[in-house]
């Protein structure tokens, strides 16, 4: 089931609204019974594997509780463990049983491990990753143990965030599950509003842009540099509006019901650096690495060596993360490289005693710079393959490449969508909240926002990127 | 009072959608075509392209075209049992034509698998009269036609069979209930069925075409089910972009010949006295003012040397007709081309029949 259909329209207002209509106690009940429906409306069999991570982190909690010394830690790491081979099982195997296959290939023989027929559970990696949280929280002691087995499943499955985050953290979400939330009309008209511009940004500029990227990258040994080039801007602002369009209607929709979510993107392209960059994208994530892995490996309060192989080590899992194929790896190796650059350039300029950015700490070319790095990182987040990525990169900086621009498309949507850019960005710099003090003022803009899905929607039941993931 | 209010939502909205989950019921609600209130449906009223696109510069109301039939045409004096193979061209709304079909006594009205799941009634052959077989079917759908498909449309009854039995379609398996349950509760028809049932509204019709009309004008878009004419005066159904697109040579075209006579001869092993086909042009084949190159499949097949199979030939007529034979926002053929073909049926039943 996805955001963008009617489909879902009519099982939120079902659920929200028999949500406020039954007693406290039997609450947790429908939201566990929805976010299971709701899982299974993609492919039904695979809420047995997220039951699998259920069971084995809720008993693993409750033992990490219970437990002391060794055995604490041991248990800890039976339930990452477990939690780490779901993961390797259907999203790694295949493509590490290619890479060996591949070494085998070189010496003249096949690969001795047979290929997995499987198909990816769809968000796998967020709903194993916020498992994985609260495993760690409860060993760190900042999280008591959930006793409630329905309370526990409901944070692994809580459906506004279940299949693309944000990823939450235990002790922000688990005990409003026990909290009683009656209806607030404040918090109904803000949650509202931020999903019908999630869903403006998913089906009027991400689906819009999609249908010139899909067409440029599907076609990108005949197309030239400036198409190319063209494309992956678009790609940068689709992939943005896609999954920033996703989190806000699942943070609109669980605000509606009363939970609060945490944020996941603050206007990204914005940033002066590439390290304010992962302050403003996909901040579940980033945050997520920050905690659970780069503070663990000793973060930056070590030799600068450590510091900078800690940086690297951060972004390869989370290019790994993203998907298992080298282009990820990659994508995430430039990012690392980026942060450690800038960290060896700061040092340099502060040695030097230069400061660019005497009061100006924003300035519009540090921003333009920052979208640039970015945006050549997603050729490779976006090619299907790292040869892909390189025809791409070497037709946008061979300069003859350049002839006239073929996004598939008419010139009509291509100018309507670089409209829409310069007024999504205008929105996130200068209106970031739409103000819905006055009923008048809700509607009227909620009705509006609604109308322009409808009139300008690109409907073609695309999936979310990041689904995948 | 709210308390009330929010348990009626939740009353209305959870019968939403479970009715918009028990199945393909879109084609079954024919009530809301006919209405002429708000709540009507313009989904077909003007056209099934119209009812894809909603583009509202080509939007012909179908209900308000002439309907010609042609005149009764006494044709031979043998008895016919005809068996009628038919696509939409001859269904539904031309069904009236059976009148005009006056050549035969028994018709038995035949339809192709991917129209009717199941298997259609059985024919009674019959020695006192001439056993003739017809079979309709447009050109976007010939490829479709398959050996299987073709030799089991006609449902021939036991008692007829004189030579080995029809190699019936082998039953599919039953469905098992848990199967059953879990398609009517993860329905992957429900958004097009809430669609249909929330939207599919003569009031929102206009809407709809300001939609149509802004994605057309501004952004060259239409669905991908359909494109239109470079005039503007036409509106076609992606499938016949194979009659435009792909060239076709002689060994393809060869095939299809070799799959007819086939048809043919395995129908007059049963004992039909008569087979026939009959091949509807796509409208690209007959239209083309902005240059549509045909790859001439009809053409083709009908010329061939090896071809046994009898052939109703209307693609030359439609060739040569001036007027108007296609809707302009519906796939299939108007009245006119419609009156053509019978014409042509009963001309060419009664030259054969005449004569024996």
């Amino acid at each position: 089931m996805i955001f963008n259909s009617l489909q879902f329209l009519v099982f939120f207002i079902v659920i929200t609204t028999l949500y406020f209509q039954l007693p406290h106690k039997f609450r947790w009940l429908l939201l566990l019974l929805a976010s299971c429906y709701f899982y299974m409306a993609f492919v039904p069999i695979y809420i047995v594997i997220l039951g699998f991570t259920i069971v084995i982190d809720y008993f693993a909690g409750i033992l990490l509780e219970d437990s002391q010394g060794k055995k604490r830690k041991m248990y800890l790491i039976m339930s990452l463990v477990a939690n780490s081979s779901v993961l390797a099982v259907f999203k790694y195997y295949n493509f590490i049983n290619f890479n060996i296959s591949e070494v085998y290939h070189a010496f003249g023989s096949d690969t001795p491990f047979p290929y997995l027929k499987i198909l990816l559970p769809i968000g796998l990696s967020f709903h194993t990753f916020q498992a994985m949280s609260y495993t760690i929280e409860v060993y760190r002691g900042n999280q008591k143990a959930e006793r409630h087995f329905g309370i526990y499943s409901l944070y692994v499955m809580f459906y506004p965030q279940l299949v693309a985050g944000p990823i939450e953290r235990p002790q922000n979400l688990i005990h409003q599950f026990h909290e009683k939330h009656d209806f607030d009309y404040s918090r109904f008209k803000s949650g509202l509003m931020l999903m019908a511009f999630g869903l403006f940004k998913k089906v009027v500029i991400a689906d819009r842009l999609a249908m010139m990227v899909d067409y440029s990258y599907e076609n990108s040994n005949t197309l030239g540099g400036s198409t190319l080039l063209i494309a992956t801007v678009f790609y940068a602002f689709q992939i943005y509006c896609d999954f920033s369009g996703y989190s806000e209607i699942a943070i609109g929709a669980a605000r509606v019901m009363g939970f609060d979510l945490m944020e996941n993107f603050r206007a990204p392209y914005f940033s002066a650096s590439i390290s304010e960059f992962w302050k403003r994208w996909h901040i579940s994530l980033s945050t997520w690495f920050k905690d659970y892995l780069y503070i663990p490996l000793g973060g930056n309060r070590t030799s600068v060596s450590r510091w900078y192989f800690n940086l690297m080590v951060i972004f390869l899992v989370s290019g790994l993360w993203h998907g298992a194929n080298w282009t990820f790896i990659i994508w995430g190796f430039l990012h690392g490289s980026y942060l450690i650059f800038a960290i060896i350039k700061d040092k340099f300029l502060q040695k030097m005693n230069w400061n660019f950015h005497k009061g100006h700490p924003n300035t519009f070319i540090d921003v333009i710079l920052t979208f640039s790095l970015v945006v050549f990182a997603w050729i490779f987040f976006r090619a299907e393959n790292v040869h892909q990525a390189f025809t791409i990169i070497g037709k946008i900086f061979d300069l003859s490449s350049y002839n006239a621009i073929t996004l598939g498309i008419s010139a009509g949507e291509i100018w309507f969508s670089v409209l829409l850019i310069v007024l999504l960005s205008l929105k996130e710099k200068y209106y970031s909240r739409i103000f819905t003090n006055t009923n008048v003022a809700f509607y009227s803009q909620l009705l509006l926002i609604v109308f322009l899905c409808y009139l300008f929607g690109v409907y073609s039941e695309k999936q979310f990127i990041y689904f995948q993931f | 009072m709210k308390k009330t209010i929010a348990w009626l939502i939740v009353i209305l909205f959870s019968a939403l959608y479970a009715f918009a989950s028990y199945g393909d019921f879109e084609k079954t609600i024919d009530f809301r075509n006919k209405s002429n209130s708000i709540f009507g449906s313009d989904k077909y009223k003007f056209g099934d392209l119209f009812g894809i696109s909603y583009y509202p510069l080509i939007k012909q109301d179908l209900s308000k075209t002439k309907r010609t039939f042609p005149a009764k045409n006494p044709t031979v004096n043998k008895k016919i049992n005809l068996c009628l193979a038919h696509d939409s061209y001859l269904g539904k709304d031309f069904l009236a034509s059976k009148k005009q079909i006056n050549c035969a006594d028994t018709i038995y009205d035949l339809e192709y698998p991917w129209f009717r799941g199941r298997a259609n009634a059985p024919v009674l052959l019959d020695t006192s009269k001439t056993n003739v077989l017809v079979f309709e079917i447009v050109e976007r759908n010939l490829y479709r036609l398959d050996k299987k498909a073709a030799l089991n449309i006609v449902n021939l009854a036991a008692a007829n069979q004189n030579t080995a039995p029809n190699p019936v379609l082998k039953p599919g398996k039953k469905k098992s209930k848990l199967k059953q349950f879990k398609e009517i509760i993860f329905n992957t028809r429900i958004n097009k069925n809430l669609e249909f049932l929330l939207f599919d509204l003569r009031l929102f019709t206009p809407i709809k075409e300001l939609k149509s009309y802004i994605n057309y004008r501004f952004f060259n878009r239409l669905p991908p089910e359909v494109f239109i004419s470079e005039n503007q005066k036409q509106e076609y159904i992606s499938d016949v972009k194979t009659s435009i697109e792909d060239m076709l040579t002689v060994s393809e075209t060869e095939k299809t010949v070799a799959l007819l006579n086939e048809i043919h001869d395995f129908y007059k092993g049963k004992g039909f006295d008569k087979v026939y086909f009959s091949i509807v042009p796509n409208p690209v084949a007959i239209i083309k003012p902005e240059a549509l190159r045909y790859n001439n499949l009809i053409p083709m097949i009908q010329n061939s040397p090896n071809l046994r199979m009898p052939m109703i030939d209307i693609y030359s007529d439609f060739k040569k007709c001036d007027a108007d034979l296609y809707f302009f926002s519906d796939t299939h053929w108007n009245f006119n081309g419609f009156t053509l073909w019978i014409n042509k049926f009963n001309a060419t039943l009664k030259a054969d029949l005449s004569s024996r």
